[in-house]
């Protein structure tokens, strides 16, 4: 009943060490891709105002790695580099705008836009340069 | 925005900027590969004078894996603490009528993690039309920038960093 016991105890055991190896390995194997359709923004906006906050230079507000929704004027649908791109501006003739680096699932609702088209789109932000920057990038429903 | 004035508030001259331009840099060694992007690097060029400026944001790196991103942003760059990688500097004998391919040095200074460091990169330009797309690559040596490799990972990690850059710029109507 001992020796039992013994082996019962073993067989927990390395089952226990092959669970910790297998999440550790899943985690330092986890893709960089969050789908970030499912995450709730930490924040709804309108393109001009994250424009405006880039212009005055207001990075108080907005924190990077923030999930934004922002609504907004399509200036631009682009391919380069092999990834997509939208980018996003208001009905004015400004020169900053907002780079929207799409998640590769959006493919198929992205053939259905064309520039003008007021959409929502939801991304991580990253911060300003010339523009304001956003990554993972879905359309919203 | 801070960091171009020096271009974007000059008297109007003819000047091309790239707002997708794509950084990539590569560390190879026998235990990892690792392998990132950035496709949002700002650039512009005065034709006249033939200044650059580069900016890019440290936390925009695209990697493969979750927890890459997570050591460089956090344990090696420090990208809450600086943002940004910037360049500054000068294509020595640019010609922006030029049609033909050219080869280039841009003489500048890199500045990133909080360090500066002035390089020499050799580039291809090349016109088309009123667009131009730069070309080239250099490397760069991890301790040059103040970035600290733990003991245990330093296996994983190549002590040069080979860093490739593609821009295509545009006319910029200001």
């Amino acid at each position: 009943m001992r020796k039992f016991r013994f082996l019962i105890g073993i067989v927990l055991s390395l089952i226990g060490v092959l669970a910790l190896v297998y999440v550790a390995m899943s985690h330092l194997n986890s893709p960089d891709f969050v789908d970030i359709a499912k995450v709730e923004p930490n924040y709804r906006l309108e393109a001009k105002t994250i424009i405006d906050l880039g212009k005055n230079q207001d990075s108080n507000y907005l924190r990077t790695e923030n999930v934004v929704e922002i609504r907004g004027v399509v200036k631009e649908i682009n391919d380069l580099n092999d990834r997509i791109t939208i980018l996003l501006g208001t009905n004015k003739n400004e020169l900053s705008c907002i780079i929207c680096d799409m998640q590769s699932n959006q493919k198929e609702k992205i053939t259905k836009l064309k520039p003008n088209d007021t959409i929502k789109i939801k991304g991580v932000f990253k911060g300003f340069l010339q523009d304001a920057i956003f990554l993972n990038c879905v359309i919203s429903e | 925005m801070l960091l171009l004035p020096f271009l974007i508030d000059q008297p109007p001259t003819e000047r091309v900027i790239a707002r997708q331009g794509k950084v990539s840099f590569f560390s190879y060694t026998s235990v990892e590969h690792i392998k990132a992007e950035n496709n949002q690097v700002f650039s512009i060029i005065d034709l006249d004078s033939g200044e650059i400026a580069v900016s890019m944001l440290m936390n925009a790196f695209v990697f493969e894996k979750a927890l890459m991103r997570e050591h460089f942003n956090e344990s090696y760059v420090e990208s809450d603490i600086y943002p940004k990688a910037t360049f500054k500097g000068k294509i020595v004998d640019f010609d922006p009528n030029m049609e033909e391919v050219q080869t280039r040095i841009v003489k500048g200074v890199f500045k990133m993690h909080g360090a500066t460091k002035e390089l020499e990169i050799k580039t291809k330009i090349e016109k088309t039309g009123n667009d131009f797309v730069i070309t080239g690559t250099f490397e760069a040596m991890v301790k040059d920038y103040n970035i600290k490799i733990p003991p245990l990972l330093r296996g994983n990690i190549a002590k040069t960093i080979s860093i490739d850059f593609n821009f295509k710029y545009e006319p910029y109507e200001s």
